[in-house]
């Protein structure tokens, strides 16, 4: 039990450590990759929803502990994204094909956003900051990119996972005769 | 069975209620500040490895103008070597006047240097980069309003918000960084400079009477208490005038990409 709580621990750690120094410096379209999020849906599709709440909230307080808000901004998202992402689960997309991991990843990420601006604008609200948003083409077009490169990121890890596991592969039932 | 859920449903909101609880009041400090201690050496070195692969691809994407840069800066480097020369003579006189009237040499600033541990923001809508976060807070007597510069001395951004252990620091291309500017003209008109879209730098506030040109420096005009004056900020690449109007603006170009920087300096007064 302890092993894994520690096991855990350290993996959130690096997968913080990965996402909030590593990735952020990357060049272009890189850096608008959400690995914390991808790794979370892998997480739910492949684990648990239980697994997969406490990274949420381990992430989360990191993410945290690094950010300049007045509340838990990036625990809260996490957290609803991750409940969201298991009602999605629950209710629509009950198999573990690539069509629902990129389902569950595409409306995570939109949910996961929105939550972050609509947060991110009550902070600034109550602590009586400037927040503005420019709705032109360039905001719509960094949103998008974000979509496809977490679109991207699932995708190449599913098959990598497929190929290093019999987790994700397809079964088939085949008849054979009888002799 | 219906219970059950019920009641990991209700513990699961506890723990996040007592999160935010924990963290609005302030009550999860020292374990921040074991997560600070532990994680800000790690997280220099990862910035470190993701600038190098960023400085190899904009290399590569760069290459195609390499030529006509080289000749550029050619030029420039045969320029800068003429005003070297002259300047250092004037910085003779300088001194000596100085010591003459008794003045304080005031070009020997405080600062603490630290690294570029994380880059941009969640809710950055620009999607440019338009902070960073260094390694350095208030334990090291960093406050909001600090002047951040690269190596060369040329200002980078200001500090935005801190914490103990770290700094939030707005770019020169953010709209949230406004600094009290001069041009090195003339008039030595002042102004204020401002990010737009996180692409470029604007200076407003100009009079209209005023004379700007292209390639005139811009540099901080020690209004402001915690900056101090004379560092640059950029230089002009276009003015607009309009009779219609009160002030004219221009448009300024940095002289260094402070996204690339991974050691920078916070200035204290």
């Amino acid at each position: 039990m302890y092993k894994k709580i520690i096991l855990n621990t350290f993996l959130v750690i690096g997968l913080f450590a990965v996402h909030f120094s590593f990735v952020s410096g990357l060049p272009s379209l890189l850096r608008n990759l959400n690995l914390i999020l991808v790794i979370l849906i892998l997480i739910l599709g492949l684990g648990n929803f239980k697994l997969a709440f406490f990274w949420a909230i381990g992430l989360g307080i990191f993410l945290d502990a690094y950010s300049f808000f007045s509340f838990n901004v990036f625990l809260i998202s996490l957290v609803s994204t991750i409940i969201l992402a298991n009602l999605l689960q629950t209710n629509f997309f009950t198999d573990r094909s690539l069509y629902s991991f990129l389902a569950l990843t595409f409306f995570s990420s939109i949910f996961y956003e929105v939550c972050l601006y609509v947060l991110s604008f009550l902070d600034s609200f109550f602590s009586r900051q400037e927040f503005k948003i420019f709705w032109n083409f360039g905001f719509f077009k960094n949103e998008l990119s974000k979509i496809f490169i977490n679109l991207t990121a699932i995708f190449i890890f599913y098959y990598f996972i497929s190929l290093i596991s019999k987790n994700l592969q397809p079964v088939f039932l085949v008849r054979k005769k009888l002799k | 069975m219906r219970n059950t859920n019920r009641k990991k449903i209700l513990i699961y909101l506890a723990v996040i209620g007592l999160l935010v609880f924990l963290y609005a009041f302030n009550l999860l400090g020292p374990l921040n500040k074991v997560i600070y201690n532990i994680l800000n050496p790690i997280f220099s070195g990862f910035q470190s490895v993701s600038s190098n692969i960023r400085l190899t691809y904009n290399e590569q994407t760069d290459k195609i103008d390499l030529r006509e840069h080289i000749k550029e800066l050619e030029n420039q480097v045969n320029q800068l070597t003429e005003e070297n020369a002259r300047l250092k003579i004037l910085e003779n006189e300088n001194g000596i006047l100085r010591e003459h009237l008794g003045f304080l040499v005031k070009n020997e600033y405080n600062y603490v240097m630290s690294n570029v541990i994380s880059r941009g923001d969640a809710v950055e809508t620009s999607g440019m980069e338009e902070t960073i976060i260094i390694d350095k807070g208030a334990k090291d007597g960093v406050y909001p309003g600090l002047a951040i510069v690269s190596g060369q001395g040329i200002i980078i951004g200001k500090v935005a918000e801190v914490k103990e252990n770290i700094s939030q620091v707005n770019l020169t291309n953010s709209n949230k960084c406004k600094l009290a500017a001069t041009i090195l003209n003339e008039d030595k008109t002042n102004g204020i400079t401002e990010g737009e879209l996180g692409l470029i730098i604007k200076m407003e506030f100009i009079p209209q009477e005023e004379e700007v040109n292209i390639g005139d420096i811009i540099v901080t005009s020690g209004l402001e208490q915690a900056i101090p004056r004379g560092l640059v900020i950029g230089k002009v690449t276009q003015a607009e005038k309009e009779n219609n109007e009160i002030w004219q603006f221009a448009t300024l170009e940095p002289l260094i990409k402070a996204q690339d920087l991974v050691i920078v300096s916070v200035l204290i007064p």
